[in-house]
C-alpha cells in the first residue's frame, strides 16, 4: 500500500485525538490550570515570604525541589537517548513510541529547570550565572548542556513533527478543527510535499538530530552527576555517579514510558497501537535495567561503606536505621531492584497492569533514591555542627514544596493534553512508511568511497 | 494477560506511605504516665564581663534522653537568706534555655562569698518538675602582653575583688591560654597562677594573624569549682602577617584560572554539537526552498 494512503487511514484512525477539544478533555485541562493556578500563588507566596516557608534551611540548604529537579531532567535525558537509539537503530516496533519519548524529553526539560529555580534563595542574582560565568563550575557546565540539550530536543521533535503537519494541511479540510490551526499546520509543514529530495533531506536531518542528541543526553546527565561528584562530600565524592546517573535516567525514562503508554491504551482504547508486544519488550528492559542498577547501587555502596569514614559513617547510620531513612532506603532498593525481578519476571504474576504498576513503582524508587542521595548527605557536614535549631539540622518538606512539586506533575500532564490535540501522539507518517525504506544514512563518506 | 487490580491498590498505597514517610511526623508523648525530668545549668563569666547562665531541661534517660521545648524556667537568688526571683526564661527546641546578666548586676553573696542561684520547672501533665542550684564565686581576670629581650610574653592576672573594691590575687588557678581561629581556639599552652595571681607564657612567633598581624588572645578557665568557666579575651599584633589574596576566585570565562585542556574540551564539544545542529537545520531549510519551487 502507498505510504501516503496508509498515513491518511492512520489519521482517520487517530482523528478523535486531533478534532476540536470534547466536555472531557476540557475539564481535564481546567482541573490541572487549577491545580497549577494553585501553584502559582503557592509560588508567589515563597517569593514573598522567602524560603522559611519551605524545609530548607542553612544547614539542609536543597530538599524536594532539587530531588524533583534531578529526577526529572533524567526523565528528559532518557526520552531523548532512548528516541536517539531507537531512531538509528531503525526498531520498527518502536516507531508509535517514538512522539511519547520526543514530548516526555521536552515537557521534562522545561519543568526541571523550574525546580532548581525554585530552590534560589535570591532568583534576582540568577543573571549573575551568566554574566559572570566561572568554567571550572560544574553549575555553569549544567547551564550549558541544558541549554544545548533543550535547543537541540525542541528542534528534534519539531522535525519529527514536519511530515505530520504535511499530512495533517493536507487532510485539514475533512478534519473538525479552527482556521487558526490549520494555518499553523500549513506555516510548519515548511511545504514538505514528500518528494524524494525532501524525504532525503528530512531523514538526513533526522539522523543528524538523532546522533548528536544521544551525546548530548549523556553528557547532560553526566554533567549533573558530577555537579555532585565534584564535591568532597562523603555520598557525592564517587566516580560511578555520571554512569549511574544515566543508567537511572533510562531506567526513569523507560519505566514513564510504559505508564504514558498505559494510560493511552486504556483510556483511548489504543490496544492496536500499544500492544502487548511492547509492554512485554519495555517489561523485559525493565528486568535488565534493574540488574544493571543493582550492581551499580552495590558497587557504590560497597566502596563507600568498606573504607568507612567518620563522615561516611555518620550518614549511613541514618540509612541503616529504620527510625530515620532506613524504612525509605529499603524501600528504594525494593522497587527499584526486587519488584521488577519479581513481578515482571515470574510469568504468573506478569501482565500489562502489573507491568505498569511495577513502573509506578519504580518511577517511586527512583525518586526515593534521589532524595537519599541529597537529603541525608547534607544533614551530615564536614564540620559537626552544634548548639543549632531541630528544623536546621533535620530537613522536612513543607505543604508548600509539596504542592509546587504536585503543580510540576500537573503542567507535564497538561503538556500531554495539549499536544496530543496538536497531532497524533504517534508519528503517523513515520508509521505508515514502508519497512527498511529509510536507509541509515553515512555522515562522512570513507576512504574507499571518496577514491 | 491477567488484570491485577490487587497489586495496583498495593501500589497505590505503598506510594502515599512513601509520601508519608519522607516527611517528619513527631509522635505525641503519652498522658498516661509522669516522665522524669533533669535540670542542667552552667555558670559563665564572658569575655565582656557579662555573665550567662545556660540551663539544659531534658526528659527521659540514657540514649532517649531529649529536650524539653517551651517550658518554662524560673530562676531565684539567694540574698540573706531570702529568695529573690531574678526572671523567668523558656527553653528552645533544643531544650536549652540562656540568660544574660550584664556586666554591671551585682548579685549578693553568702558569707562565703558565693552567689547562690535556684532553677527551677515546675512540669506539667506529662513531665515531673526538677530543680538545680549552683553556686559561684566572682573571679577577674586581666591580660598584659610583654617583650622581654625580644621574647614574647603574656601575663594572665587572676583576682577577686572584695567588697571594699580591693584586688586579691587568686593562686592554683588553671589557665588554658590559646589564640582565635576561623572555627575554634587554638590552645596553645596550660599555666596555673602563681600566689602572687599570675600565670605566664612565652607566645610563640609563627602564628598567622589578618593582614596586619592582628591576633585575638584567649585566656580560659574550664569549669573551675568555685568560679565556673571565664572566658576573657585581648588582641595583640603579635600575628604574622597573611596576606589574603582574591586573585585566585576571578570569575571570568577566559581567565587563566581554567586549565587549558578544559576549555579545549568544552569547546571541542560544543562546536562539534552545534556544526552538526546547523548542518540538520540547513537541510530542513532546503526541505522549505524544495516545498516553495514545486509549488
Amino acid at each position: 500500500m502507498n505510504s501516503n494512503l496508509k498515513a491518511k487511514e492512520l489519521l482517520e484512525e487517530y482523528k478523535p485525538f486531533i478534532e476540536k477539544p470534547n466536555k472531557l478533555w476540557i475539564t481535564k485541562a481546567l482541573i490541572l490550570s487549577a491545580i497549577i493556578c494553585f501553584g502559582i500563588y503557592v509560588l508567589i507566596l515563597q517569593v514573598i515570604e522567602g524560603h522559611i516557608i519551605t524545609g530548607m534551611r542553612d544547614n539542609v540548604v536543597w530538599g524536594v525541589y532539587i530531588v524533583n529537579f534531578v529526577f526529572v531532567l533524567g526523565l528528559s535525558y532518557a526520552g531523548a537517548l532512548i528516541a536517539g537509539i531507537f531512531h538509528l537503530g531503525r526498531v520498527e516496533w518502536a516507531k508509535p513510541l517514538q512522539r511519547i519519548l520526543k514530548l516526555i524529553t521536552l515537557f521534562s526539560l522545561i519543568i526541571g529547570p523550574i525546580y532548581i529555580l525554585l530552590c534560589l534563595g535570591r532568583p534576582d542574582r540568577l543573571l549573575y550565572l551568566f554574566i559572570h560565568p566561572r568554567l571550572q563550575s560544574p553549575i555553569i557546565w549544567d547551564v550549558i548542556a541544558i541549554v544545548t540539550d533543550m535547543i537541540f530536543c525542541i528542534a528534534y521533535l519539531y522535525f519529527t513533527y514536519i511530515k505530520d503537519f504535511a499530512l495533517l494541511r493536507d487532510n485539514a479540510p475533512h478534519l473538525n478543527m479552527y482556521n487558526w490551526r490549520k494555518r499553523m499546520y500549513k506555516f510548519l509543514a515548511l511545504g514538505y510535499q514528500n518528494t524524494p529530495e525532501q524525504s532525503k533531506l528530512l531523514n538526513q536531518s533526522l539522523d543528524i538530530m538523532a546522533a548528536i542528541i544521544i551525546p548530548t543526553s549523556i553528557v547532560a546527565y553526566s554533567l549533573l552527576a558530577w555537579l555532585f561528584g565534584m564535591n568532597l562530600r562523603p555520598g557525592w565524592h564517587s566516580s560511578i555517579f555520571g554512569p549511574f546517573f544515566v543508567l537511572s535516567a533510562v531506567y526513569s525514562g523507560i519505566a514513564l514510558l510504559i505508564i504514558i503508554m498505559w494510560i493511552y491504551r486504556k483510556q483511548y482504547k489504543m490496544e492496536k497501537t500499544f500492544t502487548d508486544n511492547h509492554f512485554m519488550y519495555l517489561g523485559f528492559s525493565l528486568i535488565i535495567l534493574s540488574l544493571f542498577y543493582g550492581y551499580f547501587s552495590f558497587s557504590q555502596y560497597i566502596t563507600d561503606w568498606y573504607n568507612i569514614q567518620k563522615t561516611t559513617e555518620l550518614f549511613w547510620d541514618k540509612y541503616l536505621d529504620f527510625s530515620q531513612y532506613g524504612i525509605i532506603f529499603t524501600l528504594s532498593a525494593l522497587f527499584v531492584v526486587f519488584v521488577p525481578l519479581i513481578f515482571i519476571g515470574i510469568p504468573w504474576f506478569r501482565s500489562i497492569n502489573s507491568i505498569a504498576a511495577v513502573s509506578l513503582l519504580v518511577l517511586v524508587g527512583l525518586w526515593l533514591k534521589r532524595y537519599l542521595m541529597i537529603v541525608p548527605v547534607l544533614e551530615t557536614p564536614y564540620i559537626p555542627i552544634q548548639d543549632i535549631r531541630e528544623d536546621w539540622a533535620h530537613y522536612s518538606a513543607t505543604w508548600v514544596e509539596w504542592s509546587l512539586s504536585i503543580t510540576g506533575i500537573a503542567l507535564f500532564i497538561l503538556f500531554f493534553l495539549i499536544f496530543s490535540k496538536l497531532a497524533p501522539i504517534v508519528p503517523v507518517s513515520e508509521m505508515a512508511e514502508e519497512k527498511g525504506k529509510n536507509k541509515l544514512i553515512v555522515f562522512y563518506k570513507t576512504k574507499r568511497e571518496l577514491s | 494477560m491477567r488484570t491485577n487490580y490487587t497489586l495496583n491498590s498495593i501500589v497505590l498505597l505503598l506510594f502515599i506511605f512513601c509520601c508519608y514517610m519522607t516527611t517528619d511526623i513527631k509522635a505525641e508523648p503519652s498522658a498516661q504516665k509522669k516522665t522524669r525530668t533533669r535540670l542542667k545549668v552552667y555558670y559563665e563569666k564572658l569575655s565582656n564581663n557579662d555573665k550567662k547562665i545556660s540551663i539544659i531541661l531534658t526528659q527521659g534517660s540514657g540514649k532517649k534522653a531529649s529536650g524539653v521545648e517551651n517550658a518554662e524556667i524560673f530562676l531565684t537568688a539567694i540574698d540573706n537568706e531570702d529568695q529573690i526571683e531574678l526572671t523567668s526564661i523558656e527553653t528552645d527546641a533544643n531544650g536549652e534555655a540562656v540568660l544574660i546578666i550584664e556586666s554591671n548586676y551585682t548579685f549578693s553573696t553568702d558569707e562565703d562569698g558565693y552567689t547562690v542561684i535556684h532553677a527551677k520547672y515546675n512540669g506539667n501533665d506529662s513531665l515531673k518538675s526538677a530543680k538545680k542550684k549552683i553556686e559561684f564565686m566572682d573571679l577577674n581576670i586581666d591580660i598584659s602582653f610583654e617583650i622581654i629581650d625580644s621574647v614574647k610574653h603574656i601575663s594572665v592576672y587572676a583576682f577577686e575583688i572584695d567588697s571594699h573594691g580591693n584586688k586579691n590575687p587568686v593562686e592554683g588557678v588553671d589557665l588554658n591560654i590559646g589564640v582565635e581561629r576561623l572555627f575554634s581556639t587554638l590552645f596553645l599552652e596550660e599555666a596555673e597562677t602563681d600566689e602572687e595571681g599570675i600565670g605566664n607564657m612565652e607566645f610563640p612567633d609563627d602564628i598567622p594573624g589578618d593582614s596586619i598581624g592582628n591576633i585575638k588572645v584567649i585566656v580560659k578557665v574550664d569549669e573551675h569549682d568555685d568560679y565556673g568557666t571565664i572566658t576573657k579575651s585581648s588582641k595583640i599584633n603579635w600575628g604574622t602577617i597573611v596576606e589574603y589574596s582574591n586573585a585566585s576566585n576571578g570569575r571570568s570565562l577566559f581567565g587563566d584560572e581554567a586549565p587549558l585542556w578544559m576549555i579545549i574540551s568544552v569547546f571541542i564539544v560544543l562546536i562539534g554539537a552545534w556544526y552538526h545542529f546547523i548542518l540538520a537545520t540547513i537541510k530542513v531549510i532546503k526541505i522549505k526552498k524544495l516545498g516553495q519551487k514545486s509549488v
